[in-house]
């Protein structure tokens, strides 16, 4: 876990100080002359040689001390817990829905492989990937805000705040997760043990559920772990559309402004997050597969 | 039917009547939520550096003077004169107090300036009063006070600049902080804001909203609402679709593509003032190969230039000023002022003077929002085989890129111009690196000359006359091409009572306090 | 031998023929081939021919589809933009799947230190948001439409790796993995030649999304502004313009949108029937 992190962090301390633009100029603006720039990227430690940086960078977020950030002047760590809490939950949320909508369907069209309820699946599905997430998100803001009425497009409070966005950012999970159940089924379907299990005569709902089912799980469960990075790359832009506070925005708009330290944190803290979530789906992958161990 | 007219005529003269004096039937209570672009970035008026900031904070604070909705000075806290060509001195209102229940003094007016010049608060809007004496000294710790901000009494204070500065007022609407206040909290004042003004901070949820009240001892009256909610709403269309559901009543943030769907729907007000702004080509003169004269002429001459206001809606201007500004309408008619009517023959012509008869190739970089002038400029370009490459890049690498000199041709635009000073954009002095602004690395001495006259001249007649003489220059060097100003857009739903379109920075919300709501 | 991998394809083939569903998918992916190959000869008009009097035009005999903000035709720019859009799709997912595949496969198949090392990348690059990567590989190479390109490849790759590995390692213990063992193959021939076939029916699913991921990468990229650059036509761009007008122009966005969809559900369909195909245990 520890060199991947220092692998994180030393990426994006690189890219974030490769990527052209500086962040004074960027905030003081245009009119600002050459001696406010380096004035000001003094007061703010931007001077400093960059393995100094990296090592306050470092030192810091073992402390869970990001440093302030340039633009709100604000610690970093203040920032994130303002906002960590909507996208965890919505990240949630949006995960539910796709696992909700993904194994009854996934399930139906491999076990009714090539029907017409297959075909509906898979169409629905594509339509799912094939949507980019802004689009879906005006497509629905503009049927069940304004010509229904019946959701608030925007802002954040109660629960029915949280249903577009989610729905917006569940459902190319829910579509790729449908494609990978009914595949995975597909193919354990075939496989000799579940012939068996059928041979000696067990009902076909107990085949289903309990034997094919379980081992349909393996990749399914190695792509969760794969969906968080991507679902926070979702976030961003449901965050915008909806108005919604979010790390995924904030951090966006922390690399426009070349808001180093903002970026830096949250990279961090994702970084972890991700490598605990992983370590959990892999634990659960050796449960649900035995033959798969971990030294 | 005649009767029914008549009654109608009765009723509008009623509500003109109403709208233009406000005398009575004026409903009092309510909350007004207004969408802005995105969250301020702090509300500590010192550090306001967003529109979004500004919208917020000025309701909570007020400065020595304001602009009105004709982008006059006007008196805030203080009335002003000028006694010499170098001071300004302020008579603060008496019984103006902060909401914390104290009166304004000059110490605060003082302190305001002094703590945002102080380099340990690292203001980025520190740069903008360098030009009153023993600024420098006091930034580099070399004095403990600003010599030229001067406590005459409680309720007067003189600033002394260096040299004569016609442009200084421009930034003397900075919000006055409350000395005894400001100075415990630091910089968390921001979390806790406390000013004058006729809206007082309550609470904030970040990228949520930001909750005002009115405030009751407000010294030009208590505003007619109770409540006024600040939200965030960064795509804009989704913002006209929150402004239509009710979920916003007024928004700050309208774009050009977005005027159908408010013109569709009758429950909403478009308001549009001519704009503070005017949006260029900028090239870069020590480029290649635009730093040939000739070839920024003929790329001027082959543009069609009037078709590309019409396009964006915008009104044409000639001069760096924006297409509403007295001295822009009057030099539009001006023989000096080239305005590089569109013209094919002239383009080629110039084309070949420069040595570009078989055509060449040019590079123009831009951001997001103004790739449609690009690809229109391509187009038009064509035609005279110029070749206009587009580079569409973020706006952080853009914006370095126009700074570091390595973007021949930008597309850019001024924001909130209201002065016609030359100084920051057409003086050598405003270079890069030493200075921030004059982003062609344009460079003439007679212009630096005519603009440091205009400058040092309180005489208005006199300014006007160094303003034309020194555009006149800079059309003919062609460092820019002037396109058009935008209309500055907001809009509100009926049945709020009493906004007057105004342009950047004043905007609808300078009269949010005299706003009421109908029944 | 030649002859031998010959008739393997000859099989497949044969598979895929009688595949209902994968002819469809075939008939349009050769569709939108032959238009991208064609374009210059189908297309109606220019894709980059401004027109300003024409903005916004509702779609009408002279424009099937209608015209964008800057009066160009709509069809002409999707025709153009199956061109981009398809290079983007193929393009990045071959170099993705191609990284993938390869690190993915000899991390499984030889372990120890070579799998920690390689599984160590992916770690990083999976804690790592794509989002960010991909904003800033674009913003410090600068926007052309191959570092867009690049960008989408270089955070997509883990998923091939992972995917990859996962299969050799439950592969690998398997019996014709000793059997190729012990009859002296190389590492390399037992890799490519024996594991891999075994395992690409997740991969050829996984490429199949992709392709639809990087087509919607592009939009999404577009849509924070760091997309193909103009005046040249893709399809996610054409979508995110057209955001902006969706209420008063329904045709900018609506079209290109369906072309991504049809072309990502004949995708779809080839890489299910080609893994069907595919598949060893399939009997006919």
């Amino acid at each position: 876990m520890i060199p991947v992190i220092l692998g994180v962090s030393l990426i994006v301390f690189s890219l974030m100080h490769l990527t052209p633009g500086d962040p004074v100029q960027l905030m003081l603006g245009d009119y600002a002359p050459a001696a406010d720039v380096t004035r000001m990227r003094d007061a703010l430690g931007l001077n400093d040689p960059l393995y100094i940086q990296y090592f306050r960078f470092i030192t810091g977020a073992v402390h869970g001390d990001f440093g302030n950030s340039l633009f709100y002047r604000e610690p970093v760590m203040t920032l994130i817990n303002q906002r960590i809490g909507y996208t965890f939950r919505l990240s949630l949320l949006s995960m539910l829905i796709s696992y909700i909508i993904a194994f009854p369907v996934g399930i139906i069209s491999a076990i009714k492989q090539n029907s017409w309820l297959d075909n509906f699946g898979m169409v629905g599905a594509l339509l799912g990937v094939s949507m980019p997430s802004f689009w879906l998100a005006l497509m629905l803001i503009l049927l069940f805000s304004l010509h229904l009425g019946w959701l608030p497009a925007t802002g954040v409070g109660t629960w029915r705040h949280m249903v577009l966005p989610a729905i917006t950012l569940g459902t190319s999970g829910a579509a790729l997760t449908t494609r990978l159940v009914r595949s995975s089924m597909l193919e354990v379907i075939r496989k000799d043990f579940i012939r068996t299990a059928r041979a000696k005569g067990l009902s076909e709902k107990v085949v289903i559920y309990k034997h094919a089912l379980r081992n349909a799980l393996i990749p399914v469960i190695t792509v969760i772990g794969l969906r968080l990075g991507s679902i926070l790359g979702g976030a961003v832009i449901t965050e915008t559309i909806f108005a919604r506070p979010g790390i995924g925005r904030l951090m966006v708009d922390s690399i426009f402004k070349r808001d180093y330290l903002v970026v830096q944190g949250i990279t961090f803290i994702i970084a972890v997050s991700i490598l605990i979530a992983n370590t959990v789906v892999d634990l659960t992958y050796s449960l649900v597969d035995p033959r798969i161990r971990y030294e | 039917m005649k009767r029914k007219s008549l009654l109608i005529v009765l009723a509008l003269v009623l509500v003109f009547s109403i709208n233009a004096v406000s005398f009575a039937a004026v409903h009092k209570g309510g909350t007004i939520t207004v969408g802005i672009a995105s969250d301020a970035q702090s509300l500590d008026p010192r550090y306001v550096t967003t529109a979004s900031g500004m919208y917020i904070s000025s309701q909570i604070f007020n400065g020595l003077i304001k602009l009105d909705k004709n982008v006059q000075f006007v008196p805030d806290l203080a009335t002003w004169e000028t006694p010499t060509s170098t001071e300004y001195i302020f008579y603060l209102k008496k019984d103006v107090k902060f909401h914390d229940g104290s009166e304004v003094t000059a110490a605060d007016v003082k302190y305001t300036y002094e703590s945002m010049l102080d380099p340990k608060y690292a203001s980025p809007k520190a740069g903008n009063y360098t030009q009153i004496v023993g600024a420098d000294d006091f930034i580099n710790g070399k004095a403990k006070e600003v010599s030229g901000i001067k406590i005459i009494d409680d309720y007067t204070i003189s600033f002394t600049l260096k040299e004569p500065f016609a442009p200084f007022l421009v930034n003397m609407n900075l919000g006055i902080v409350p000395k005894h206040i400001a100075e415990k909290t630091g910089k968390e004042f921001t979390d806790d804001p406390i000013g004058t003004g006729p809206f007082k901070f309550v609470s904030r949820l970040v990228e949520q909203q930001t909750v005002l009240v009115a405030n009751d001892d407000y010294f030009e009256g208590r505003p007619n609402i109770d409540k006024v909610v600040f939200r965030p709403l960064p795509e804009s269309s989704v913002g006209v679709i929150e402004l239509e559901t009710g979920s916003i009543d007024v928004l700050m943030s309208v774009t050009q593509d977005d005027i159908v769907n408010i013109e569709n729907n009758k429950n909403l007000v478009l308001d549009s003032a001519s704009g503070t702004n005017y949006q260029y080509i900028g090239f870069n003169v020590t480029h290649e190969p635009v730093n040939n004269k000739y070839l920024r002429q003929a790329i001027a001459y082959a543009l069609d230039k009037d078709s590309i206001a019409d396009y964006f809606n915008g009104v044409r201007t000639y001069v760096p000023l924006p297409g509403g500004h007295y001295l822009a309408k009057e030099m539009a008619n001006s023989p000096d002022i080239n305005k590089y009517e569109y013209n094919l023959e002239k383009a080629k012509e110039l084309l070949a003077k420069a040595g570009y008869s078989n055509g060449v190739t040019v590079t123009i970089k831009t951001s997001s929002g103004r790739e449609e002038l690009a690809q229109i400029m391509k187009e038009m370009l064509a035609q005279v085989n110029i070749n206009a490459e587009i580079q569409l890049l973020e706006w952080g690498t853009f914006y370095n890129d126009v700074k570091q000199g390595r973007a021949e041709i930008y597309l850019l635009g001024w924001l909130g111009i209201i002065d016609p000073d030359g100084y920051w954009f057409f003086h050598s002095e405003m270079t890069p690196p030493n200075g921030g602004s004059n982003r062609m690395y344009y460079s003439n001495p007679t212009v630096d000359i005519l603009i440091e006259k205009g400058r040092r001249t309180l005489n208005p007649e006199l300014r006007d006359q160094y303003t034309e003489d020194t555009y006149k220059l800079i059309t003919d060097d062609c460092p820019m091409i002037f396109l058009y100003s935008e209309a500055d857009l907001a809009a509100h739903r009926k049945g709020i009572v009493g906004f007057e379109p105004a342009p950047y920075p004043v905007t609808i919300l300078a009269n949010l306090k005299s706003v009421y709501l109908e029944n | 031998m030649e002859k031998k991998s010959e008739n393997q394809w000859v099989v497949v083939w044969r598979r895929l023929r009688k595949n209902k569903r994968a002819m469809i998918g075939l008939y349009i992916v050769v569709i939108v081939f032959l238009l991208a190959i064609l374009a210059p000869v189908v297309s109606p008009y220019s894709p980059t021919k401004i027109s300003l009097k024409n903005k916004l035009d509702a779609p009408s005999s002279a424009h099937w589809l209608g015209t964008d903000k800057l009066g160009r035709d709509v069809l002409a720019r999707i025709i153009y933009g199956s061109r981009i859009s398809i290079l983007v799709g193929i393009i990045a997912v071959g170099i993705s799947g191609t990284i993938g595949i390869f690190l993915g496969a000899i991390a499984g198949y030889f372990g120890k230190w070579i799998d920690v090392f390689i599984m160590r990348l992916v770690d990083i690059l999976l804690a790592f948001p794509s989002i960010l990567l991909a904003i800033a590989l674009v913003a410090v190479l600068g926007a052309s439409l191959f570092n867009v390109i690049l960008a989408i490849a270089l955070v997509s790759w883990v998923g091939y790796a992972r995917m990859v590995r996962g299969e050799f390692l439950r592969l690998k213990e398997l019996e014709f993995v000793e059997g190729a063992r012990a009859m002296g193959l190389s590492d390399f021939k037992i890799i490519f030649k024996h594991i891999l076939p075994n395992a690409m029916a997740p991969v050829i699913v996984m490429a199949t999304l992709g392709l639809a991921g990087a087509i919607i990468s592009e939009s999404s990229l577009s849509f924070l502004g760091l997309g193909v650059q103009p005046p040249t036509p893709s399809w996610g761009g054409m979508l995110s313009e057209g955001r902006t007008v969706i209420r008063q122009a329904w045709w900018i966005p609506t079209f290109p949108g369906i072309a991504i969809l049809l072309t990502v559900l004949a995708f779809n369909l080839l890489g299910d029937g080609l893994r069907d195909a595919l598949d060893p245990k399939m009997k006919e």
